[in-house]
C-alpha cells in the first residue's frame, strides 16, 4: 500500500525554486531515503511535507486522504511527524518532558498510562535517555538531543517518520547508533523517510533511495543499485 | 532621619506588598510575550476592568450574602470577567495582525489601541468617581477614611505595623505564583505554552496550534491582572484611569526581570516595589543647588529613571534584563 504519495510538488523561496515537480512515493513499511548535495531542496522538501512550508503546486496523499492545505499543527495528528534539522527541541525542558511534548497530538484522546508506556518504549530505544530524563534537553550532547529529538517524533505514534539530517555533527559511532534505531523502525510499524547527506551509509540501509539535485529528483531506486550506480558514486560516495 | 530608620522596615513591608502587585502585573507581560511576541501594554487596563467589576460584584453581593462571600465570589467573577476581556481582545484585535504577520512595534501600537478602548470603557460604565471595598479583614476602610489615604486595618508584628490587606496581597501573589508554577510544569496546556515561548516551530511540529496557545496567554494574563486589581482594590482608588500608572510599573518590573523571565518578573517587582515605598518615606532634605527637596515628590518619577536605566544597560550589554535565565519558572 502506498503510504505517502507526492505528485509534481513545486516550492520556492521567493524568486528561488527550490523544488521543482518532485514526485515519490513511500509503501507502507518501507524505509526510503532521499540523498542530495547541500542546497539540493532536501529541508524544503520535509518542511512542505510537515506543513511548515506552503507548496506553490502539488498534491502530497497520505494512506489516500490529501494533506493539501493543512496545516502543521493538523498534519501530525494525520500520522506524520517531522524530526526537524538541527533537533530543535525545547531546550529548557527535561528529556521526558520533551518526550510528552510529542504525544500532545494525541494526548486529549489517548490514555495517561498508554503515554507512559510509550515514553517507556522510547527509553528501550536508546537507554541512556532514561538515565537522563530529568535533565535539561539543552545540556545533552548532541548525539543524544537527537535520540530525544527521534524519541519525540515517535511519541506522536506517526504512520510515517520523517528525519532531516539526523546524523549531522555527530561523531561515527553515535551515528552508527542512531541509525541502527531508525532502521529498525519499519519492523516495529513505523515506515521512515529520511534525509541525509551521507549517502553512504544510508544507502546501505534504506529500502529505496531519491537523488535530489537542484531541487529535481535526479534518480531513484532500490538503495543497493543506486549505491552501485556509478554516477552516485562519482558525486555522492566519492568514488574515482 | 530617625523617624525614618524607626520606619523602615515597615517601609520595606509596604514595598513588598506594593511590589507583590508589581510583579503580578509583571507575569502577565511576561507570559503574553513569551507565548504571543506581544508586549501587551493593555495589561494595567485587565487590571482596572479586573478591580472595578470587583468592586461592582462586592457592592452587589454584601447586601445578600455578607461580605466574606462577597469577597470569593466578587474575586471569582472579576478573574474570570476580565480573562474573557483578555481572550477578547487577543481575537478581536491581535489575532488578525499576528496572521498578516504584523511587526512587533505593529502590535505594540494595537496593544495602545486596546488599552484606549478599555479605559474609555471603564470611563462609560464606571463613570469618573473613585470607589474602593472594604478591606478583606475587618478594619477601617479607605471609604470610611474618606478615600484620602491608604488605610486599612494594621496589626502589629515585632514592632512593625502591618496592613491587614499587605498579608493578603503577599499571600495572593505566592498563591498565584504556586498555582502558575503547577499549571507551567505539570498540565500539558502548560507545556505547551512554555514549548511555544521555547521553539514555536518545533511547537507546531509536536501538534500545538499557536493561535489557541495565545488565547490562553491573554486569557491567563488577564486573569492574574484582575487578582492583582482585586486585591489592591480596598487600598487604592478604584478608576478607570488606575491601570496607567500600575501597567506602566507591572512593565518596568518585567523589564528588569528581561521581558522572558517570570522570576526575574517576580524580583523586579518587589524590588520596584521596596524601592518605591523606601523613597516615599524619606525625610526631607537639603540637597546642594536644589535646596530643599521631598523625596516623597519623587516617588512616581521612580519607575521611568528604571525603565530608561535598565534600557540603556541592556543595550550596553545586550542582554536579558539584569541576568537570569528565560522563561522556564
Amino acid at each position: 500500500m502506498t503510504l505517502l504519495s507526492v505528485t509534481n510538488l513545486s516550492a520556492s523561496y521567493g524568486k528561488i525554486q527550490a523544488l521543482r515537480q518532485v514526485n515519490l512515493h513511500v509503501e507502507a513499511g518501507e524505509f526510503v531515503a532521499v540523498i542530495g548535495a547541500n542546497g539540493a531542496g532536501k529541508t524544503t522538501l520535509l518542511k512542505t511535507l510537515s506543513g511548515l512550508m506552503q507548496p506553490q503546486g502539488g498534491h502530497v496523499q497520505l494512506a489516500g486522504k490529501s494533506l493539501n492545505g493543512l496545516s502543521a499543527e493538523t498534519r501530525v495528528g494525520q500520522g506524520i511527524a517531522l524530526v526537524p534539522e538541527h533537533r530543535q527541541l525545547f531546550g529548557g525542558m527535561s528529556v521526558k518532558e520533551n518526550l510528552l511534548m510529542g504525544s500532545y497530538s494525541r494526548y486529549t484522546r489517548a490514555q495517561k498510562a498508554e503515554i507512559e508506556a510509550d515514553v517507556e518504549r522510547v527509553y528501550a530505544l536508546f537507554p541512556i535517555l532514561r538515565e537522563r530524563q530529568n535533565q535539561l534537553a539543552g545540556t545533552l550532547s548532541g548525539g543524544q538531543q537527537q535520540m530525544v529529538a527521534i524519541g519525540r517524533g515517535l511519541m506522536a505514534r506517526p504512520r510515517v517518520l520523517m528525519l532531516d539530517e539526523p546524523s549531522v555533527g555527530l561523531a561515527p559511532l553515535v551515528v552508527r547508533e542512531i541509525f541502527r534505531v531508525v532502521a529498525a523502525l519499519p519492523a516495529q510499524g513505523t515506515t521512515v523517510l529520511i534525509v541525509e547527506q551521507n549517502a553512504r551509509q544510508i544507502l546501505k540501509l534504506a529500502d529505496r533511495a531519491y537523488v535530489l539535485e537542484n531541487g529535481v529528483v535526479k534518480l531513484e531506486g532500490v538503495a543497493s543499485d543506486l549505491a552501485n550506480n556509478p554516477v552516485v558514486q562519482q558525486i555522492y560516495l566519492g568514488h574515482g | 532621619m530617625d523617624i525614618f530608620l524607626a520606619t523602615l522596615p515597615q517601609l520595606i513591608v509596604l514595598g513588598i506588598s506594593l511590589g507583590a502587585i508589581y510583579a503580578l502585573i509583571a507575569l502577565g507581560f511576561v507570559v503574553i510575550y513569551s507565548v504571543s511576541n506581544v508586549i501587551n501594554l493593555a495589561q494595567g487596563e485587565f487590571l482596572m476592568i479586573g478591580a472595578l467589576v470587583f468592586v461592582a460584584v462586592v457592592d452587589a453581593a454584601t447586601k445578600t450574602t455578607g461580605a466574606g462571600l462577597a469577597v470569593l465570589v466578587g474575586l471569582l467573577v472579576a478573574i474570570i470577567v476580565t480573562g474573557g476581556v483578555g481572550a477578547l481582545s487577543y481575537a478581536l484585535a491581535f489575532r488578525p495582525a499576528i496572521e498578516r504577520r504584523a511587526s512587533v512595534q505593529t502590535l505594540i501600537i494595537i496593544s495602545m489601541g486596546v488599552s484606549i478602548v478599555l479605559r474609555a470603557f471603564g470611563n462609560l460604565v464606571w463613570g469618573v468617581d473613585p470607589t474602593s471595598t472594604p478591606a478583606f479583614l475587618p478594619g477601617r476602610t479607605l471609604r470610611e477614611a474618606g478615600m484620602t489615604n491608604v488605610i486599612g486595618d494594621s496589626l502589629r508584628l515585632g514592632g512593625v505595623a502591618l496592613q491587614t490587606q499587605s498579608i493578603w496581597i503577599i499571600f495572593a501573589l505566592i498563591v498565584t505564583v504556586t498555582g502558575l508554577f503547577v499549571f507551567f510544569n505539570r498540565t500539558m496546556t502548560g507545556r505547551a505554552l512554555r514549548a511555544c515561548a521555547m521553539n514555536p516551530d518545533s511547537a507546531r511540529l509536536m501538534g500545538v496550534p499557536l493561535s489557541k496557545m495565545s488565547l490562553i496567554a491573554f486569557a491567563l494574563s488577564a486573569a492574574i491582572a484582575a487578582l492583582a486589581g482585586a486585591i489592591i482594590a480596598p487600598m487604592q482608588p478604584v478608576l478607570y484611569t488606575m491601570g496607567l500608572g500600575l501597567g506602566l510599573r507591572g512593565f518596568v518590573s518585567a523589564i528588569m526581570g528581561g521581558i522572558a523571565n517570570p522570576v526575574g518578573a517576580i524580583w523586579g517587582g518587589l524590588l520596584l516595589g521596596i524601592i518605591e515605598a523606601v523613597v516615599g518615606g524619606l525625610p526631607q532634605m537639603d540637597l546642594p543647588g536644589l535646596g530643599k527637596v521631598n523625596p516623597a515628590s519623587l516617588r512616581e518619577a521612580i519607575a521611568f529613571v528604571i525603565l530608561l536605566a535598565v534600557l540603556i544597560i541592556r543595550r550596553l550589554r545586550g542582554a536579558n534584563g539584569l541576568g537570569g535565565k528565560r522563561f522556564g519558572l
